[in-house]
């Protein structure tokens, strides 16, 4: 994960480098152009992602050969964070979330703000059906009172005009 | 006028029903966030920055202001209560405060937290009425040259400081500083980086920004730990027997001061925040302390200097944030998006074209540092049952929160998808160790670095030289790179002891 996550920078700079020099300019009639500032630091970026990948691919070669028998059980118990259940769980409320605007749109902040919090507390959390209800009822009203009448923000109202 | 008469003007702004309320409400829902483990100082004012749109900047700011300093106070609830700091500050008073309740000392720990938290933030909010405009004047004489270096210094500070690992943390100030690139270049007026989205031209909108990265990740966090916290058996506390004695007021003063005093200098730095001065502080409690060899296994002197040490600080914070626009933590960058937002342009020209701005929200620090005591102690009993929330419940509050919050600023269903691709971004990059505040610092500085060093390089006509004949931007360079190097040259000395 950890070499993924500098690679995936380490190009994310480059690509910020590539833009600033060809399309924005990094020097223009003399002076600094609107590439200047996304160059220097995609290039900064670049150095330093792959100086940490660097070190993370040879961290992995240690482990996988004699090091690995000799690994703390601290190690051990960082690494098995790394399994697969273990960092796609918190997808959960990333996935609930998108579920949620679709939800807005279609029927409006209320009852899509009532709903996102009913369905996760009944669903997910396990919470009784009588105490779901009564805590998604306070919090639709809190964004009602906050939201709604207060700050008069105008929400996506959807198929039922609410 | 001097800084008193200011002070005296100040107070008048402060005191109209409409700031005093905004001060205590904020007071009380600092002290609450910051009771419940985890959410942090940052996270609670980012997601209740949407609710202060509508307010006026000074009764919006006050409120906010409330809510960091009120997290401050809160953060020793948990962190004594359950050994789980609610913020990051708050984890050198665990280290005290647990071992107190375990001795059935709970409430005396709380009472000492409260009031050296109180003194913490007396002792900061002094020294920011007088310092404060003191440094504005110094800002004044800044041009763009000595502006590029202080800003450069704060972002590489940030990343040495902050995290196990300062390469990690400049990675994330590149971050931040790559994704303040995106959208209209004021100096052309070329639209960067919007991969041809409409939504992108104007650049990435901070609140939704800010949301995802500390509310929404929180969430992700909540999800990823395993159970709730065993509450175990919590005796209720009462005032009464939570009150010091003269002896153990007596006891915990001068540590609390002089902790007061270095906190707060800490404070001023940018990048170095609350956390870097509470631990600070202990550690010259333990070395210069009476009872300093007894630090860690239960006692009052050491949950006083964290707590004094973590106000003064985040009181701090606000120095380089009013007089030169540079924020000093994350929660004072989330601060300086806001005052942005409200069109308030935080800097040395603040104090002059805006003092009753400046000087009634120095004001309302005073009436709200002593409202925090007095809620503090008066809701010392009740504190408890909000630790008993469960994270079951607090994880739909909370993402409603970052949905509504997200939407209400631009009105756009764009934004609470940014919201959430930020907070899922920042929660695999802390995952891995990668410290989040300084993609905020850096996201909030950025642009006036840009327009800065490129004025700078205007005048030298393209000479970088420009930034090396200024003695205050060479001076200033000077410690940036002596910082940057501080820990390669610990890094060689620890080998060259462990060869020999």
């Amino acid at each position: 994960m950890e070499i993924a996550i500098n690679v995936l920078m380490f190009l994310l700079g480059g690509y910020w480098v590539q833009q600033g020099i060809t399309v924005y300019k990094f020097w223009y009639k003399g002076l600094p152009g609107s590439g200047f500032m996304p160059v220097l630091f995609g290039l900064f970026l670049m150095a330093l992602t792959g100086f940490l990948a660097g070190i993370a691919v040879k961290k992995r070669v240690l482990e996988t050969g004699k090091g690995a028998m000799v690994e703390t059980q601290h190690e051990e118990s960082k690494k098995s964070d790394d399994t697969y259940p273990s960092w796609i769980k918190p997808l959960v409320p990333a996935v609930y979330i998108m579920f949620a605007i679709i939800l807005m749109v279609t029927v409006g902040v209320l009852p899509a703000m009532f709903l996102t919090a009913f369905i996760w507390l009944v669903g997910i959390s396990k919470i009784k059906l009588v105490k779901s209800f009564l805590i998604s009822l306070i919090i639709t009203l809190c964004v009602f009172v906050v939201f709604v009448l207060w700050l008069k923000i105008p929400f996506p109202r959807g198929v039922f005009g609410i | 006028m001097s800084n008193f008469e200011m002070l005296m003007q100040g107070f008048s702004v402060a005191f109209t029903f409409g700031n005093a309320t905004a001060a205590l409400v904020g007071a009380i829902l600092g002290i609450i966030v910051g009771a419940m483990p985890g959410i942090g100082a940052a996270a609670g004012v980012s997601l209740l920055l949407p609710m202060t749109f509508k307010m006026n900047p000074t009764t919006g700011i006050i409120m906010l202001a409330g809510i960091y300093y009120g997290n401050m106070y809160g953060g020793a609830y948990s962190a004594t209560l359950l050994n789980i700091p609610g913020d990051t500050p708050a984890v050198v008073t665990a280290l005290d405060g647990y071992q107190l309740t375990k001795k059935g000392m709970a409430g005396k720990s709380l009472a000492t937290g409260n009031i050296a938290s109180f003194i913490g933030g007396s002792i900061g909010i002094v020294m920011l009425t007088i310092f404060g405009p003191l440094l504005a004047e110094v800002g004044l004489h800044f041009g763009p040259t000595e502006v590029a270096a202080l800003i450069f210094m704060a972002l590489t500070s940030i990343g040495w400081l902050l995290g196990d690992d300062p390469a990690k943390g400049m990675v994330a100030a590149a971050i931040g500083v790559m994704l303040s690139t995106i959208g209209i270049d004021g100096a052309s007026g070329v639209a960067r980086y919007s991969f041809g989205n409409l939504n992108l031209i104007g650049g990435i909108s901070f609140v939704p920004l800010v949301i995802g990265m500390f509310g929404f990740s929180q969430v992700l966090e909540m999800m990823a730990a395993k159970d709730d916290v065993e509450m175990g058996d919590i005796k209720p506390l009462s005032i009464r027997e939570s009150m010091l004695t003269k002896a153990e007021l007596k006891e915990i003063f001068f540590p609390s001061v002089r902790s007061a005093v270095l906190g707060n200098l800490i404070g001023f730095l940018p990048g170095a925040g609350a956390t870097t001065g509470s631990f600070l502080a202990y550690i010259m409690e333990k070395k210069i302390g009476k009872k300093g060899d007894k630090l860690g296994t239960g006692e009052i002197t050491g949950v006083a200097v964290s707590e004094a040490a973590n106000n003064a600080a985040a009181v701090g914070s606000f120095g380089p944030l009013l007089s030169l626009g540079i924020p000093g933590s994350s929660t004072s960058a989330v601060l300086l998006g806001g005052l942005m937002m409200w069109g308030l342009r935080p800097g040395p020209l603040l104090f002059e074209s805006n003092p009753e701005f400046v000087w009634g929200l120095i004001a309302s620090m005073y009436f709200g540092n002593l409202l925090c005591l007095v809620a503090g102690m008066g809701m010392l009993p009740f504190l408890v049952s909000f630790l008993k929330i469960s994270k079951k419940v607090l994880i739909p509050i909370i993402m409603v929160i970052c949905l509504v919050g997200s939407y209400s600023v631009g009105n756009s269903i764009f934004d609470m998808g940014l919201m959430m691709v930020a907070g899922v971004v920042a929660y695999y990059l802390k995952r891995q160790g990668f410290p989040i505040s300084p993609v905020l610092l850096a996201f909030v500085l950025a642009p006036r670095l840009e327009i800065s060093m490129r004025q700078a390089l205007g005048i030298s006509q393209g000479s970088g030289w420009i930034f090396f004949q200024k003695p205050i931007s060479l001076g200033i360079l000077l410690f940036t790179f002596t910082l940057l190097l501080l820990p390669l040259v610990q890094r060689v000395m620890k080998r060259i002891k462990a060869k020999k």
